[in-house]
Protein backbone atom coordinates (compact mmCIF):
# COMPACT_ATOMS: atom_id res chain seq x y z
CA UNK A 1 0.00 0.00 0.00
CA UNK A 2 2.49 2.57 0.97
CA UNK A 3 4.49 1.70 -2.17
CA UNK A 4 1.40 2.30 -4.44
CA UNK A 5 1.23 5.89 -2.11
CA UNK A 6 5.03 6.47 -2.90
CA UNK A 7 4.87 5.71 -6.43
CA UNK A 8 1.71 8.40 -7.01
CA UNK A 9 3.44 11.00 -5.23
CA UNK A 10 6.53 10.68 -6.83
CA UNK A 11 4.40 10.15 -10.21
CA UNK A 12 2.80 13.64 -9.30
CA UNK A 13 6.07 15.28 -8.26
CA UNK A 14 8.03 14.74 -11.34
CA UNK A 15 5.02 15.90 -13.09
CA UNK A 16 5.03 19.15 -11.03
CA UNK A 17 8.81 19.31 -11.58
CA UNK A 18 8.38 19.18 -15.65
CA UNK A 19 5.63 21.76 -15.67
CA UNK A 20 7.72 24.28 -13.75
CA UNK A 21 10.54 23.92 -15.40
CA UNK A 22 8.66 24.36 -18.56
CA UNK A 23 6.95 27.47 -17.50
CA UNK A 24 10.31 28.64 -16.19
CA UNK A 25 12.22 28.04 -19.44
CA UNK A 26 9.11 29.85 -21.15
CA UNK A 27 9.84 33.05 -19.03
CA UNK A 28 13.66 33.02 -19.41
CA UNK A 29 14.78 35.13 -23.20
CA UNK A 30 16.18 33.40 -26.02
CA UNK A 31 19.29 32.03 -25.84
CA UNK A 32 21.48 33.66 -27.92
CA UNK A 33 23.67 31.68 -30.67
CA UNK A 34 20.65 29.39 -30.41
CA UNK A 35 18.22 29.21 -33.74
CA UNK A 36 14.74 30.34 -33.46
CA UNK A 37 12.45 28.58 -31.42
CA UNK A 38 15.13 26.11 -30.43
CA UNK A 39 14.74 25.75 -25.78
CA UNK A 40 17.24 24.21 -24.04
CA UNK A 41 14.95 21.72 -22.81
CA UNK A 42 15.48 21.45 -19.45
CA UNK A 43 11.95 19.48 -18.43
CA UNK A 44 13.42 16.76 -20.54
CA UNK A 45 15.59 15.73 -17.72
CA UNK A 46 12.93 15.33 -15.68
CA UNK A 47 11.05 12.98 -18.58
CA UNK A 48 14.19 11.05 -18.79
CA UNK A 49 14.26 10.50 -15.08
CA UNK A 50 10.69 9.31 -15.29
CA UNK A 51 11.33 7.02 -18.27
CA UNK A 52 13.53 5.53 -16.57
CA UNK A 53 12.13 5.18 -13.05
CA UNK A 54 8.63 5.03 -13.65
CA UNK A 55 8.60 3.36 -16.88
CA UNK A 56 7.06 3.59 -20.09
CA UNK A 57 3.55 4.00 -19.77
CA UNK A 58 3.51 6.97 -16.72
CA UNK A 59 6.68 8.66 -18.17
CA UNK A 60 3.92 8.56 -21.18
CA UNK A 61 1.04 9.96 -19.11
CA UNK A 62 3.36 12.41 -17.85
CA UNK A 63 3.99 13.56 -20.87
CA UNK A 64 0.20 14.00 -21.61
CA UNK A 65 -0.57 15.95 -18.61
CA UNK A 66 2.59 18.08 -19.62
CA UNK A 67 0.73 18.54 -23.41
CA UNK A 68 -2.41 19.00 -21.63
CA UNK A 69 -0.70 21.88 -19.40
CA UNK A 70 0.66 23.61 -22.44
CA UNK A 71 -2.84 23.72 -24.13
CA UNK A 72 -4.83 25.00 -21.25
CA UNK A 73 -2.18 27.84 -20.92
CA UNK A 74 -0.58 28.33 -24.52
CA UNK A 75 -3.32 27.13 -26.93
CA UNK A 76 -3.91 24.40 -29.47
CA UNK A 77 -1.12 24.89 -30.90
CA UNK A 78 1.66 25.08 -28.38
CA UNK A 79 -0.59 21.78 -27.05
CA UNK A 80 -0.27 19.80 -29.81
CA UNK A 81 3.76 20.25 -30.19
CA UNK A 82 4.01 19.93 -26.73
CA UNK A 83 2.20 16.58 -27.21
CA UNK A 84 4.04 15.08 -30.26
CA UNK A 85 7.37 16.31 -29.34
CA UNK A 86 7.39 15.25 -25.17
CA UNK A 87 5.68 11.66 -26.66
CA UNK A 88 8.42 11.13 -28.97
CA UNK A 89 11.01 11.99 -26.88
CA UNK A 90 10.09 10.01 -24.16
CA UNK A 91 9.67 6.86 -25.52
CA UNK A 92 12.99 7.51 -27.33
CA UNK A 93 14.52 8.39 -23.54
CA UNK A 94 13.18 4.93 -22.74
CA UNK A 95 14.33 2.63 -25.43
CA UNK A 96 17.81 4.15 -24.95
CA UNK A 97 17.71 4.18 -20.68
CA UNK A 98 16.84 0.39 -20.50
CA UNK A 99 17.74 -1.05 -24.28
CA UNK A 100 21.61 0.56 -24.57
CA UNK A 101 24.54 1.38 -22.48
CA UNK A 102 24.45 4.79 -24.17
CA UNK A 103 25.99 7.63 -22.39
CA UNK A 104 23.93 9.99 -20.88
CA UNK A 105 24.66 12.86 -22.98
CA UNK A 106 23.69 10.61 -26.01
CA UNK A 107 20.64 10.00 -23.83
CA UNK A 108 19.99 13.69 -24.10
CA UNK A 109 20.74 14.06 -27.64
CA UNK A 110 18.40 11.52 -28.70
CA UNK A 111 15.64 12.53 -26.50
CA UNK A 112 15.95 16.05 -28.01
CA UNK A 113 16.07 15.45 -31.29
CA UNK A 114 12.91 13.24 -30.98
CA UNK A 115 11.58 16.54 -29.15
CA UNK A 116 12.35 18.37 -32.31
CA UNK A 117 11.10 15.48 -34.84
CA UNK A 118 7.86 15.38 -33.17
CA UNK A 119 7.16 19.00 -33.18
CA UNK A 120 8.35 19.75 -36.74
CA UNK A 121 6.16 16.58 -37.96
CA UNK A 122 3.25 18.64 -36.08
CA UNK A 123 4.43 21.90 -38.10
CA UNK A 124 4.73 20.09 -41.57
CA UNK A 125 1.46 19.08 -41.12
CA UNK A 126 -0.52 22.29 -39.78
CA UNK A 127 2.04 24.38 -42.44
CA UNK A 128 3.13 22.33 -45.03
CA UNK A 129 6.53 21.85 -46.29
CA UNK A 130 8.51 25.15 -45.36
CA UNK A 131 9.00 24.60 -42.18
CA UNK A 132 11.36 21.65 -42.69
CA UNK A 133 14.03 23.83 -43.29
CA UNK A 134 14.23 23.90 -39.42
CA UNK A 135 15.66 20.66 -40.04
CA UNK A 136 19.49 20.69 -40.05
CA UNK A 137 19.58 23.60 -37.25
CA UNK A 138 17.01 22.06 -34.94
CA UNK A 139 19.33 18.96 -35.08
CA UNK A 140 22.67 21.01 -34.40
CA UNK A 141 20.98 23.14 -31.42
CA UNK A 142 19.46 19.46 -30.25
CA UNK A 143 22.90 18.06 -30.33
CA UNK A 144 24.25 21.05 -27.67
CA UNK A 145 21.13 21.33 -25.53
CA UNK A 146 20.77 17.35 -25.20
CA UNK A 147 24.33 17.10 -24.31
CA UNK A 148 23.35 19.89 -21.76
CA UNK A 149 20.23 18.06 -20.15
CA UNK A 150 22.06 14.39 -20.21
CA UNK A 151 24.32 16.19 -18.02
CA UNK A 152 22.06 18.15 -15.30
CA UNK A 153 20.27 14.84 -15.67
CA UNK A 154 23.91 12.88 -14.59
CA UNK A 155 24.33 15.52 -11.95
CA UNK A 156 20.87 15.29 -10.41
CA UNK A 157 20.59 11.90 -10.62
CA UNK A 158 21.66 10.84 -7.29
CA UNK A 159 19.09 13.15 -5.60
CA UNK A 160 16.12 12.08 -7.19
CA UNK A 161 17.37 8.55 -6.52
CA UNK A 162 17.13 9.68 -2.88
CA UNK A 163 13.38 10.94 -3.21
CA UNK A 164 12.36 8.09 -5.27
CA UNK A 165 14.09 5.68 -2.91
CA UNK A 166 12.13 7.48 -0.05
CA UNK A 167 9.29 6.72 -1.66
CA UNK A 168 8.53 3.91 -3.67
CA UNK A 169 11.70 1.80 -2.03
CA UNK A 170 14.63 0.50 -3.61
CA UNK A 171 14.54 0.26 -7.44
CA UNK A 172 14.19 -2.69 -9.17
CA UNK B 1 29.18 -0.71 -15.75
CA UNK B 2 28.37 2.29 -14.83
CA UNK B 3 26.87 4.65 -17.49
CA UNK B 4 29.22 7.40 -17.85
CA UNK B 5 28.73 11.23 -19.14
CA UNK B 6 30.22 11.21 -22.56
CA UNK B 7 31.66 7.50 -23.67
CA UNK B 8 34.13 8.12 -26.46
CA UNK B 9 32.97 5.24 -28.45
CA UNK B 10 29.62 7.52 -29.46
CA UNK B 11 31.49 10.20 -31.25
CA UNK B 12 31.51 8.38 -34.31
CA UNK B 13 27.83 8.32 -34.46
CA UNK B 14 27.28 11.69 -33.24
CA UNK B 15 30.46 12.79 -35.74
CA UNK B 16 27.66 11.42 -38.58
CA UNK B 17 24.94 12.98 -37.00
CA UNK B 18 26.41 16.71 -37.41
CA UNK B 19 28.15 16.26 -40.82
CA UNK B 20 24.40 15.05 -42.00
CA UNK B 21 22.90 18.26 -40.92
CA UNK B 22 26.05 20.91 -41.91
CA UNK B 23 25.73 19.43 -45.18
CA UNK B 24 21.36 19.72 -45.26
CA UNK B 25 22.37 23.21 -43.88
CA UNK B 26 24.57 23.57 -46.83
CA UNK B 27 22.78 22.31 -49.42
CA UNK B 28 19.58 24.42 -48.27
CA UNK B 29 21.49 28.02 -47.94
CA UNK B 30 23.14 27.34 -51.57
CA UNK B 31 20.32 27.62 -53.58
CA UNK B 32 19.80 30.39 -56.11
CA UNK B 33 18.58 33.77 -55.09
CA UNK B 34 14.46 34.16 -53.91
CA UNK B 35 13.41 36.32 -56.37
CA UNK B 36 9.67 36.31 -55.77
CA UNK B 37 8.34 36.40 -51.76
CA UNK B 38 5.29 34.50 -50.85
CA UNK B 39 3.02 35.04 -48.07
CA UNK B 40 1.05 31.85 -47.22
CA UNK B 41 -1.97 31.74 -44.07
CA UNK B 42 -3.28 28.42 -43.54
CA UNK B 43 -1.96 27.00 -46.78
CA UNK B 44 -3.37 30.20 -48.77
CA UNK B 45 -1.80 32.55 -50.27
CA UNK B 46 -2.26 35.67 -49.53
CA UNK B 47 0.34 37.73 -50.44
CA UNK B 48 2.94 37.32 -53.58
CA UNK B 49 5.47 39.60 -54.51
CA UNK B 50 7.93 40.05 -56.95
CA UNK B 51 11.31 41.63 -55.05
CA UNK B 52 13.69 42.17 -58.26
CA UNK B 53 13.01 45.93 -59.00
CA UNK B 54 11.61 47.44 -56.07
CA UNK B 55 13.34 50.52 -55.44
CA UNK B 56 12.85 50.70 -51.76
CA UNK B 57 11.72 48.83 -49.11
CA UNK B 58 7.72 47.88 -49.07
CA UNK B 59 6.26 46.97 -45.79
CA UNK B 60 2.88 45.07 -45.65
CA UNK B 61 0.83 44.00 -42.50
CA UNK B 62 -0.33 40.38 -42.45
CA UNK B 63 -3.41 39.65 -40.18
CA UNK B 64 -2.52 35.97 -39.28
CA UNK B 65 -5.17 33.43 -37.33
CA UNK B 66 -5.77 33.81 -33.37
CA UNK B 67 -4.80 37.29 -33.19
CA UNK B 68 -1.56 37.46 -34.35
CA UNK B 69 -0.82 40.25 -37.08
CA UNK B 70 2.80 40.91 -38.40
CA UNK B 71 4.62 42.68 -40.71
CA UNK B 72 7.12 42.15 -43.75
CA UNK B 73 9.22 43.60 -44.89
CA UNK B 74 9.89 43.50 -48.72
CA UNK B 75 13.60 44.45 -50.50
CA UNK B 76 15.88 43.14 -53.31
CA UNK B 77 17.67 41.56 -51.06
CA UNK B 78 15.09 39.64 -49.86
CA UNK B 79 12.18 39.13 -47.20
CA UNK B 80 11.96 39.09 -43.45
CA UNK B 81 9.16 39.42 -40.80
CA UNK B 82 9.99 43.04 -38.88
CA UNK B 83 7.21 43.28 -35.98
CA UNK B 84 5.05 40.40 -34.69
CA UNK B 85 2.39 40.92 -31.67
CA UNK B 86 2.85 36.96 -31.24
CA UNK B 87 4.45 36.22 -27.98
CA UNK B 88 7.30 33.59 -29.34
CA UNK B 89 8.77 35.86 -32.02
CA UNK B 90 10.22 33.20 -33.79
CA UNK B 91 9.18 34.47 -37.52
CA UNK B 92 11.33 37.57 -36.37
CA UNK B 93 13.94 36.23 -35.23
CA UNK B 94 14.61 34.64 -37.95
CA UNK B 95 15.97 37.53 -39.87
CA UNK B 96 16.13 38.45 -43.47
CA UNK B 97 15.82 35.68 -45.63
CA UNK B 98 17.49 35.78 -49.11
CA UNK B 99 17.17 32.25 -50.51
CA UNK B 100 14.72 30.62 -52.67
CA UNK B 101 13.33 27.66 -50.16
CA UNK B 102 14.10 29.87 -47.23
CA UNK B 103 11.68 30.50 -44.97
CA UNK B 104 9.99 32.21 -41.65
CA UNK B 105 7.61 30.35 -39.87
CA UNK B 106 4.69 31.27 -37.52
CA UNK B 107 3.07 28.72 -35.88
CA UNK B 108 0.39 30.77 -33.67
CA UNK B 109 -0.57 33.15 -36.67
CA UNK B 110 -0.33 29.94 -38.99
CA UNK B 111 2.00 32.41 -41.63
CA UNK B 112 5.30 31.32 -43.30
CA UNK B 113 6.90 33.73 -45.12
CA UNK B 114 8.81 31.72 -48.23
CA UNK B 115 10.37 32.86 -51.41
CA UNK B 116 10.70 31.51 -54.50
CA UNK B 117 13.75 31.05 -57.01
CA UNK B 118 13.41 31.96 -60.38
CA UNK B 119 11.18 29.79 -62.46
CA UNK B 120 12.94 26.74 -64.17
CA UNK B 121 13.42 27.02 -67.68
CA UNK B 122 15.63 30.57 -67.39
CA UNK B 123 18.56 28.75 -65.98
CA UNK B 124 18.94 25.26 -67.25
CA UNK B 125 21.54 22.60 -66.42
CA UNK B 126 21.87 21.37 -69.70
CA UNK B 127 19.25 21.62 -73.10
CA UNK B 128 19.34 19.41 -75.86
CA UNK B 129 18.03 19.69 -79.04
Amino acid sequence: MRKKAGFAALSGLLAALALTFSMLEGMLPPLPGMPPGAKLGLSNVVMMYAAGSLGLPWAMALAVIKGGFALLTRGVTAGAMSLSGGLLSTACAWAVLKKTRASFALTGMCGAMAHNAGQVLVAFWMMGPAVLGYGPVLILASLATGALTGAVLRVSLPQMERVSGFLVGKRP
Amino acid sequence: MERRLFNPREWSVLLIVALAAVIWLALSRSGPGGTRAIVERGGEIVLSRELEGLKAPETVEIEGENGVSLRVELSEEGARVSETNCADRTCQRTGLITRAGESAVCLPGRIVLWLEGPKTGRKLDAETY
